[in-house]
């Protein structure tokens, strides 16, 4: 019965999320700039920031599936 | 851990049992029970597949250039879309794979929305499926890339730019390519399952009207991660068929 998979879990959950939040507010804040500075190119820049935004997630959710994985194990 | 069995997957278990167990035993494996083959995602995978077969077999007789109905003006949206993202990615030799594109962004997305329908699960909810989809970009970006450059052309490209760097480019580029079929696999099981397990908590704390907001967020996740999905295999395959002309 190993307890501290419970406490490792949140933690490991929660560095994950910050760092993605981070990353993600980064590439908001660009694309934001962009369609500022260049509205007639926003259709593009949106469209990458969705795609950057899906991949960043993405990185997250590894994570998560390891956490589970080790939680469905114990 | 034994899932709960939905009615649909309850339907086939009794009346075609015999045919699952024969498909099981035909690729060698038997059922956990075999009296009750079929598991939840299967069925849901197939029901799935059933209802686009359906939404296309309802759509296809009424096609029509003078006038179109509403049916027709949705999936020209959809085909539009997909078309216009692919030329974005891919330039003009799109028109080839857009096929391909198309089932699997139509598949994903259905697949995806039906667990927002209360009797039913989404099938990429379960490792299996998102990893069927997965494969099979695999197996269809490295097919075209051989087609497109010949079986030695396209194993070229692994080698990188220049012929002194290959020891080092080989691994790296098979790590990256063996990598792609595993994020796309947990990229689509996670999102799906995270949204389904945060609502069942937010249902599980407030009963009531919270858990639509995670519902919401669910459906809108839903569209997203198909999208990625289908765009991730353009970026795939267009990767693989480059350097043509």
């Amino acid at each position: 019965m190993n307890h501290w998979i419970w406490i490792t879990s949140g933690f490991a959950m929660a560095i994950a999320s910050a760092a993605c939040g981070l990353a993600q507010a980064k590439a908001v804040a660009a694309a934001c700039e962009g369609m500022a500075r260049n509205p007639s190119a926003a259709a593009s820049i949106r469209f990458a920031l969705i795609l950057g935004l899906a991949l960043i997630e993405s990185l997250a959710l590894y994570t998560l599936v390891i956490i589970l994985l080790q939680v469905r194990a114990t | 851990m034994q899932e709960h069995e939905l009615w649909f997957t309850a339907l086939l278990n009794d009346h075609l049992a015999g045919a699952g167990n024969a498909v099981l035993a035909w690729v060698g494996t038997r059922a956990e029970n075999p009296a009750r083959p079929w598991p939840n995602f299967i069925a849901m995978e197939i029901l799935a597949a059933l209802a686009v077969i359906v939404v296309f077999a309802i759509l296809r007789p009424k096609l029509s250039v003078d006038r179109p109905g509403k049916l027709q003006h949705c999936f020209e949206l959809i085909y539009l879309f997909l078309r216009n993202t692919a030329e974005e990615i891919m330039g003009p030799h799109a028109r080839l794979y857009l096929a391909f594109f198309g089932t699997i962004f139509i598949f994903v997305l259905f697949s995806n929305l039906l667990g927002i329908i209360p009797t039913f699960e989404s099938p990429t909810m379960f490792p299996a499926v998102p990893l069927g989809c997965a494969l099979a970009t695999f197996a269809y970006y490295n097919l075209m890339g051989f087609r497109a450059q010949g079986l030695g052309g396209y194993l070229k490209h692994f080698a990188g730019p220049m012929p002194l760097l290959a020891p080092l480019m080989v691994p790296i580029e098979v790590i990256s390519h063996m990598s792609r079929p595993l994020s796309l696999t947990i990229r689509l099981y996670a999102n799906m399952y995270a949204g389904e397990q945060v609502t069942l908590a937010f249902l599980g704390i407030a009963p009531l009207v919270i858990p639509v907001a995670f519902m919401g967020l669910h459906v809108f996740v839903a569209f997203l991660q198909a999208f990625i999905f289908a765009l991730l295999t353009m970026v795939y395959v267009s990767g693989a068929v480059e350097h043509e002309h």
